[in-house]
């Protein structure tokens, strides 16, 4: 990892407004809003995997599109690789797609079941005409040699309901991986999969990450999961980043209490360990509706009074960042 | 005494392309109070397994053996009996509390249902009090009663759905993947709901999951199962400390944690093998590194040692 940042996301923001009933609108002059990533700062240097957790509803998800411009941002910078990819537009925006790209979480939903597994895989090939015919058949089954997917040519030739949920997954990391990328954002790529699979897709991750000097923004609900791919966590409730520190300080010591929280409900396959649990009040409140003041005070088990009427800023505690007034 | 006794229970799903082995020779047994946890990969039997305890299988599934619930064989009652005992005796929550709920039927009338079944000489206000009750003793305000599902979260719909459960007391709960679909603080959650059932009502459990570490937290005994075999059965601490079985000992080096020192990512190479055409003898020779020439062609015996049972040439002196 070089000490050069490859990714800046500045005061990123991104709503959805909801349909409402048109009496509502025109009576009451009501729109819905969903604040889904809500003013998120974050930098990734080079080679760094940047993982992001949080519950479902934490924005993370749409931070990732956001991050790549699947989802067009409502305001705030995104820079990559010294190129600001807010800027950018139609044509120039689809040539620079090569140097990006993202491995989803379904990989049922996510490859098109009317296509062989080759095409799937040179389809980015042919849009950004890469190589000839030839030539991206060759790189493929390199790919697909490497990937365990053998006999790579018969893979080639089969469709995507002829493979198991594993290797359904080592697609979508080919086809993510063909163009060469230098970026990747991993949107739960193990949350679909049996746990003897879950390990196998995230050491092939991890050595894909090295051998083609990729970095990796890794979206996961899953701590643990975490732990083994990323060099950062950032913890995202409702929008927003609450903490954002090394791994190794996050799990020897969270310091917000959703941290805290996310941390103990981990369950723990040892029998012989028995945990005193932080358990939070209630659930994720909607993202149309934002609590007042810090918007994890409705379930922190630590709230005061001041948290319901400030909302805290990430502030700098011993080297890692943290939203928080009781820190 | 044992509240259930599940004896020589095979399943085999007839299909067009073939009949699947989903349950083959099972034997185990669930004591009263008692909560046994069934861990194994997707595809290994363990939700037929539940859904045949309630006789719920669809009908290209034929069951042999024997389910002896409280002294009586629920493979031999008749429908109606068999009636009789789902809920009131068995009750099972799925995976999905998202689609397991009548999506146009107030919550109270869920609760109705049941009781009308079971109880039809039942007045409406023991109806709300028992309602009442039930929702209180998984933490959710009796007021939503009158609330639709729409209106209530996953982990609140999932509390309903335990709720609906064990409102008549029964004497097992199936609780199949309860947490699956749920994120981890809620799934924390959920957990706690099931262990004070578990402490203040006279309930066995049996939660099916694939997940060791909510087995872990909630269940005694472990039956862990792969490709429809039984592999290994006992308590839940030895299992953990000293895994007999090839395959528990890689499903357990298999899952991730949290602990900073130990990086290394194992996994188990392979897949689970194809139930239509299973291998011959062991089943799980292909994915085994202790395979030896017996394993390929002879499938091993279930062997006793001391409280635990081992399916594996390697103890059965083979």
């Amino acid at each position: 990892m070089s000490s050069e940042v490859f990714l800046r996301v500045d005061r990123l923001k991104k709503e959805f407004s909801l349909k409402v009933a048109w009496l509502e609108a025109i009576f009451k002059g009501k729109k819905r809003i969903v604040k889904a990533v809500d003013d998120v700062s974050f930098y990734i240097k080079k080679g760094e995997t940047l993982g992001i957790v949080g519950e479902s509803g934490s924005g993370k998800t749409t931070l990732g599109r956001t991050v790549i411009r699947l989802v067009e941002p409502t305001s705030g910078k995104i820079i990559m690789d010294g190129m600001e990819l807010t800027q950018l537009k139609g044509e120039t925006l689809r040539r620079e797609r090569r140097n990006f790209s993202i491995i989803f979480q379904d990989p049922m939903a996510s490859l098109n079941p009317y296509m062989r597994v080759g095409k799937i895989v040179s389809h980015p090939l042919e849009i950004h005409n890469i190589g000839t015919k030839q030539e991206r058949k060759e790189k493929i089954l390199w790919l697909f040699e490497k990937f365990n997917l053998t006999p790579a040519d018969e893979f080639y030739n089969r469709f995507p309901k002829h493979l198991s949920g594993g290797q359904r997954q080592r697609v979508v990391i080919a086809r993510a991986l063909i163009t060469n990328p230098k970026f990747i954002v991993a949107d739960e790529p193990t949350a679909m999969l049996d746990v003897s699979v879950r390990s196998q897709i995230l050491k092939l991750m991890i050595e894909i990450k090295y051998e083609f000097k990729l970095t990796y923004l890794f979206i996961t609900h899953d701590l643990a999961s975490a732990k083994y791919i990323c060099d950062r966590i950032g913890v995202m409730y409702l929008g927003k980043i609450v903490e954002i520190a090394n791994k190794e300080d996050i799990f020897k010591e969270p310091l917000h209490p959703y941290t805290k929280i996310l941390m103990s409900s981990i369950p723990i396959p040892d029998p012989n360990i028995k945990r005193e649990k932080l358990i939070p009040k209630g659930e994720i409140p909607s993202a149309t509706n934002i609590p007042t003041g810090c918007r994890f005070h409705t379930r922190c088990p630590f709230a005061k009074s001041i948290c319901r009427e400030k909302e805290p800023e990430l502030k700098d505690v011993g080297g890692r960042l943290v939203a928080c007034h009781i820190v | 005494m044992e509240l259930l006794n599940i004896r020589n229970l095979s399943i085999e799903y007839k299909t067009k392309s073939g009949t699947v082995k989903a349950v083959e020779d099972v034997t185990f047994e669930v004591g009263e109070h008692e909560s046994l946890g069934v861990v194994g990969e997707s595809g290994c039997g363990k939700s037929t397994l539940g859904v045949a305890i309630l006789r719920l299988l669809p009908p290209n599934a034929t069951t042999k053996g024997e389910i002896i619930f409280n002294g009586k064989n629920l493979l031999s009652l008749t429908n109606e009996e068999m009636r009789r005992m789902r809920g009131k005796e068995i009750a099972m929550i799925f995976q999905d509390p998202m689609t397991s709920l009548n999506p146009i039927m107030r919550v109270r009338d869920h609760f109705f249902e049941l009781f009308k079944v079971h109880e039809p000489s039942m007045k409406k206000e023991q109806m709300i009090k028992l309602a009442s009750e039930a929702l209180e003793s998984v933490g959710t305000d009796p007021k939503r009663l009158d609330n639709y599902p729409f209106e209530f979260s996953g982990g609140m719909r999932q509390r309903v759905m335990i709720a609906i459960a064990i409102a008549l007391k029964p004497k097992l709960l199936i609780a199949d993947e309860p947490t699956t679909a749920l994120d981890v603080v809620v799934q924390e959650q959920i957990m706690q709901v099931l262990k004070n059932l578990m402490k203040t009502k006279n309930m066995s459990l049996i939660l099916i999951t694939h997940d060791m570490g909510i087995v872990s937290e909630l269940a005694e005994k472990v039956t862990v199962m792969y490709a429809g075999n039984l592999v290994e059965h006992g308590e839940i601490k030895e299992i953990y400390n000293e895994p007999k079985h090839p395959y528990t000992k890689m499903l357990l080096e298999s899952i991730p944690n949290i602990k900073l020192d130990d990086m290394e990512l194992k996994y188990i190479p392979g897949s689970p093998p194809d139930l239509k055409n299973p291998p011959k003898g062991c089943k799980y020779y292909p994915r085994c590194p202790y395979t030896k020439e017996i394993c390929k062609t002879k499938e091993p015996k279930t062997v006793k040692l001391g409280d635990r049972k081992v399916k594996c040439h390697l103890y059965s002196g083979g």
